[in-house]
């Protein structure tokens, strides 16, 4: 069993017998997943390669022949870039930003753009079947995201707010059960003109069945991982919502399973409101899971003690 | 597009605090996210002034001498400076926490002057630079305390302390040094459709087409382009 004990209000707090510890309390309601468990899958990631790289520019509309356009290599990505437009493909994920660096977030200082969630949605999904980047019964639609220039005096006269674009994430679903994480999206950007000036695809490719699903843990024993994965911080930790999904890393990670987990999304808030940040932790939500998601908490070597002395950069 | 100037670079963070008078619940990541800024800057060839974290990160570093701090020879010295830690914002005052009491507990923003000196850029990443995107509340907050600095970038509201953030200050180190905007990388790299975080980036300009320009192109090659006066400001931000 963890550190943590079970509290008597929905709380997992510190033995009191231990040195300080997280203190977790559930202000959330917690629910078992239904149904069948839901398998593991085997992920490939796609090749990342110049051949590559110029296919889906050539899919994507670029001018992509042999020896056209600029293309970058570091250890991380490769990108192809012709005038404006630029293609990046990363190694670690096979995950693909495309950006038209001469419309993407730019601003006319006239349009303001206005469209309903619903709207954008769909302009989303024509724009993934189009370029094939999913099946739509593979996506559903996730959140609009509206970026705004605003400007004031300092005095706050002559206040204005624009929308010049909208991200619009589709959420990938894998067995019906949706694709948590910083993977597992497209995400469309729309300027006001509602033209497509830019997309990133973080989507592994699933390569069959690792294993299937014996049962799940319960969300309680994933809360308890969480108050072992915290136990040398002093904390209390006010936990608001559970989620339960597959969970995708981000572009820049090797990923060799995709399996159910539990998101569990924690507060940290000062007794006075004065201190607050959110937290997140991510643990398996199979019994027979394909390991830990969260990355253990490093130890890390502290700096030596700063000196008491008035002097700054120069006298150091 | 390169850089053609170097910045000099200060950042603060806070983990851990103790069980006494400046108590706030610990946190993970803070370091990951401003020592990855400062190294991969540092990689880009700009100059690595200071580091400190944990108790060595002071309030004195951010409070102005006429409130007895000491920003001129830290935050303000510096043109580009990162801290992260517990932030708050109560009647349009920001403050920032520290783990040491040095000599106070916290620093709140009308102690700043930010930019009197050397600083350009601050990236405050404790949760609440704002509390909502309403004019009269983001001036109100960031009107005062920014006096010189160009751009100021933080969240809307609450930030996470996740592994899965952790390489924020990377990617946005990385960007900016590719010749990225400011205040684009910025609002691009920190929000996060799946952690919730809502980013915003404020420039300051002494009129509104001067704020309008360094919130839409204002990169590090600005740096001696000087905000003569805060008298308007243009921010961005995706919600």
């Amino acid at each position: 069993m963890s550190r943590a004990q079970i509290g008597s209000h929905g709380s997992i707090a510190p033995n009191a017998t231990e040195k300080p510890m997280a203190d977790i309390k559930i202000n959330a309601k917690l629910t078992s997943p239904k149904g069948k468990p839901a398998p593991i899958y085997r992920l490939t990631t796609r090749r990342v390669n110049e051949k590559a790289i110029r296919e889906l520019a050539n899919r994507l509309g670029m001018q992509a022949e042999a020896k056209s356009g600029l293309l970058r290599s570091d250890a991380d990505k490769l990108t192809f870039s012709v005038g404006h437009l630029e293609l990046t493909m990363h190694r670690a994920s096979g995950a693909v930003r495309f950006i038209d660096r001469a419309r993407w977030q730019v601003d006319d200082r006239q349009s303001d753009l206005k469209i309903e969630d619903a709207v954008a949605s769909r302009l989303a999904q024509t724009f993934a079947r189009k370029y094939e980047l999913a099946p739509a019964a593979e996506t559903k639609f996730f959140k609009a995201a509206r970026l705004h220039v605003a400007e004031a005096t300092r005095e706050g006269k002559e206040a204005s707010d624009r929308v010049i674009d909208v991200a619009v994430a589709l959420q990938r679903l894998v067995e019906n059960i949706p694709v948590d994480g910083p993977g597992g999206k497209i995400v469309v950007y729309f300027n006001a003109q509602r033209e497509m000036t830019g997309f990133q695809q973080v989507w592994r490719e699933l390569d069959g069945v690792y294993k299937r699903g014996q049962s799940y843990r319960s969300p309680e024993s994933a809360v308890e991982d969480m108050a072992a994965h915290f136990a040398k911080k002093r904390a209390l930790i006010e936990v608001e919502e559970v989620r339960f999904g597959y969970f995708e890393e981000g572009p820049r990670t090797k990923q060799r399973y995709l399996q159910p987990a539990y998101v569990i999304i924690g507060m940290l808030s000062a007794a006075d409101g004065q201190g607050r940040k959110r937290t997140i932790y991510v643990a398996p939500a199979l019994t027979n899971n394909a390991g830990r998601i969260t990355p253990p908490l490093e130890v890390k070597r502290s700096q030596r003690r700063r000196p008491e002395t008035e002097a700054g950069y120069k006298e150091r | 597009m390169s850089i053609h100037v170097h910045v000099r670079v200060g950042v603060e963070w806070v983990n851990d605090f103790h069980n006494d008078s400046c108590e706030q619940n610990d946190l993970s990541y803070c370091d990951d996210q401003v020592v990855g800024f400062y190294n991969h800057m540092g990689n880009h060839g700009h100059t690595k002034v200071f580091n400190w974290g944990n108790d060595n990160a002071w309030e004195t570093d951010f409070r102005h001498p006429t409130f007895g701090g000491d920003s001129l020879n830290w935050s303000d010295d510096v043109h580009f400076c990162m801290v992260n830690d517990h932030g708050g914002n109560n009647s349009n005052i920001v403050s920032f926490s520290f783990s040491k009491a040095h000599t106070a507990c916290s620093v709140s923003s009308t102690k700043m002057r930010l930019g009197r000196k050397n600083l350009k850029w601050l990236a405050a990443l404790g949760c609440d630079a704002v509390l909502n995107t309403n004019a009269s509340h983001i001036v109100a907050v960031w009107g005062g305390p920014m006096q010189g600095v160009h751009i100021v970038c933080g969240y809307i509201g609450t930030a996470a302390d996740s592994w899965w953030t952790s390489d924020l200050g990377e990617d946005f180190a990385d960007d900016i040094c590719d010749g990225d905007t400011i205040a684009g990388a910025w609002v691009s790299d920190a929000y996060s459709f799946w952690t919730g975080d809502d980013s915003i980036a404020i420039a300051a300009g002494f009129s509104r087409d001067d704020a309008i320009n360094r919130r839409d192109h204002e990169t590090l090659d600005w740096r001696d382009i000087n905000v003569t006066s805060t008298n308007w400001l243009a921010w961005k931000y995706r919600t």
